[in-house]
């Protein structure tokens, strides 16, 4: 079965898609309309955010595609080991009360926009950290948006089909995304993720009630996935990634990375009281880990029985197709747990990055299937709402990008007597900038067969998360231990960096994809997460040149 | 000092700790090493993949997130409370 097979949901998806974006786009005149002048209203909209305004667009500047297609497709690839990656979120939830508490309450007191504005205050760094710190919001926001950006194609791809579906779809997003946070900045920002968070907190858990109903109810979806292979329902999983180590370090610095990236942090700012991230901390944990929990990570689990990996032999064990130069060949579990890359069932895709696709596939076939009418409209809404996580992400890491380039380069360091109106125009230009670089990239990562700088959603969230986790350590230290240095600092953040940067796609562009390094840095990546790793080091170097400085 | 409401911080300190070596404890036990405790063996019986028909990691994931959501929960009725505006 083809996905031309797959149910036709006519000319649906074109007129909810439609009415959702202008939708959007009233939204972004709305906010535009309530602007007040200057700079902190752009972007921290006038630090007066309630706390069901801040949960939401916490929330929905945390949940992205990888959260909507990546955390899925990883369950559909790896089994249930995967799923228990949703208990970072409630880390993630504690995080935005007792870090954003005291970010919000630094910001207000002193006036800051970004983040570089409150740790160079501290450290008295008017030009190196806060051109650092502007990299790392430079090195999270670029990847996250494209992979926002590639999550759009994919959808438009699922949803209309067609030669050019791909290309229209992360076209429209990105130009649609970039019109409203122009026209309206903060506000807008806020509004619209505050309907993309209900919308895709609503998607999630009927996409996995759909995926349990597809097989019968409860009952009958569990007692499918017992028979599940062995390696789906137990550690590490199916490639034997992710043993019990390494989920633990990806679960901390996964939640801790991602609540302190500059979009997050600009959110602290923008709340009105603790009283808002107090109840945003309780809304979030409960509710988005519940999201992730019985929803999408239970299509990737039911994806496993509806479109299966493995083949069963004859003697109990399962089989495998692997990519080998091109070419689709089987192989036995223990083949593919030592590092294998299996390909997922045809009706999904033919390539091992097409896991991400089980979530669209389960929802367009099974929802109308079990539903009819209404399974149309249902799946129509829950698919618009895998955009709506897309765009809310991009949203946010835009807008915040804007700040950052803005803020801490242009008016920082390029031009400190730049006019507010000057800086506010520069800001909409980089988020024109950085949108056409973002889109850039997809379609150069999609048309060259060597040059994949994107690969599966999921990866590339990680590494984004791993370098803004190399400013926890001076984030940390800034707000409860105040004993690092301003020395300490900068090279702690730059050796953290370089250690996130030897994982990266770069080291073998630069070295050869079978050089010795690439080999070290790939076993490494084995055994623990990448922000882990940078962060060990960061912390390290960070200690011993405070130290050594303050004996001097 | 027995904790009373004339001296909340002490109290809110103690219960702090409390709640982060609880929370810390889920962290590591749910997504951490503590999974090697429930982990089947590579040659155990199929049956012992399962607890209560979920599958067991599945069951001790939903258990941790439980231990981690009433933490949360209480450290925002508790500890978080006498900072709001």
């Amino acid at each position: 079965m083809d996905t031309a097979a797959t149910t036709d949901l006519g000319l649906l998806p074109h007129y909810c898609l439609a009415g959702y974006l202008l939708l959007l786009l009233g939204i972004g005149l709305w906010g535009f309309s309530k602007r007040q002048a200057g700079e902190e209203d752009y972007y921290l909209a006038g630090r007066g955010q309630g706390w069901m305004l801040s949960s939401l667009t916490i929330m929905a500047t945390f949940f992205s595609s990888a959260a909507m297609l990546g955390a899925p497709g990883m369950v559909y690839k790896e089994g249930v080991v995967f799923a228990l990656f949703a208990l970072n979120v409630p880390l993630s939830g504690a995080m935005i009360y007792v870090l954003g508490n005291r970010i919000r309450e630094l910001g207000r007191t002193h006036g800051h926009v970004t983040p570089a504005d409150l740790i160079c205050s501290h450290y008295g760094s008017p030009v190196a950290l806060r051109c650092l710190v502007a990299l790392i919001g430079f090195l999270y926001a670029v990847p996250y948006v494209v992979i926002q950006i590639q999550a759009g194609g994919i959808i438009s791809s699922q949803l209309f089909g067609g030669e050019h579906a791909f290309e229209i779809g992360a076209c429209l997003l990105s130009l649609v995304t970039m019109l409203y946070i122009m026209i309206g900045g903060m506000r807008s920002v806020a509004w619209t993720d505050a309907l993309q968070g209900t919308l895709l907190m609503g998607g999630m858990l009927l996409a996995g009630a759909a995926a349990v109903a597809a097989l019968g109810g409860p009952s009958a979806f569990f007692a499918k996935v017992a028979e599940l292979p062995r390696t789906s329902l137990t550690v590490p999983g199916t490639t034997g990634s992710f043993t019990p180590e390494k989920l633990f370090t990806l679960c901390i610095f996964g939640a801790l990375g991602s609540m302190i990236q500059p979009a997050q942090w600009m959110r602290f700012y923008a709340a009105k009281s603790a009283k808002a991230l107090r109840r945003s901390a309780v809304i979030f944990t409960l509710g988005l880990t519940a999201c992730f929990l019985f929803g999408v990570m239970l299509v990737g689990l039911g994806g496993q029985v509806l479109y299966p990996v493995a083949k069963p032999s004859a003697d109990g064990t399962f089989e495998y197709q692997v990519q080998i130069d091109g070419q689709a060949v089987a192989v036995s579990e223990a083949d593919l747990a030592d590092g294998g890359k299996p390909l997922p069932h045809p009706d999904i895709g033919a390539g091992p990055r097409d896991f991400d696709k089980i979530m669209v596939v389960v929802l367009k076939r099974h929802l109308p299937e079990l539903l009819g009418p209404t399974g149309l409209l249902l799946a129509t809404l829950v698919i618009i709402a895998i955009m709506a996580a897309a765009m809310s992400t991009a949203d946010s890491n835009l807008h915040a990008l804007s700040a950052v380039l803005t803020r801490d380069i242009y008016a920082g360091i390029l031009r400190p007597n730049a006019s507010e109106k000057s800086r506010l125009w520069v800001g909409r230009g980089v988020i024109a900038a950085a949108t056409l670089l973002a889109l850039g990239m997809v379609f150069v990562s999609r048309g060259s067969e060597s040059f994949d700088p994107i690969g599966m959603i999921m990866p590339m969230s990680l590494l984004a998360i791993a370098f803004s986790s190399q400013l926890l350590p001076v984030t940390f230290d800034v707000l409860f231990l105040k004993r690092g240095s301003r020395q300490g600092a900068i090279v702690g953040i730059v050796a953290g960096m370089l250690v996130v940067l030897m994982f990266s796609p770069l080291l073998a562009i630069v070295t050869g994809s079978d050089s010795a390094a690439v080999g070290l840095f790939a076993r490494l990546k084995q055994i623990a997460d990448i922000g882990f790793c940078g962060v060990a080091v960061n912390v390290s170097v960070f200690a011993l040149i405070s130290i050594i400085g303050k004996r001097n | 000092m027995e904790p009373t409401a004339a001296n909340p911080t002490k109290r809110h300190r103690r219960l702090g700790l409390v709640l982060f070596a609880v929370f810390a404890l889920a962290m590591v036990m749910g997504p951490g090493p503590g999974l090697r405790l429930v982990n089947p063996e590579p040659t155990a019986a199929r049956e012992s993949l399962l607890f209560l028909g979920l599958p067991v990691i599945y069951a001790w994931g939903l258990f941790w997130y439980g231990v981690q959501a009433a933490v949360v929960v209480t450290a925002c009725l508790t500890i978080w409370k006498p900072s709001d505006d």
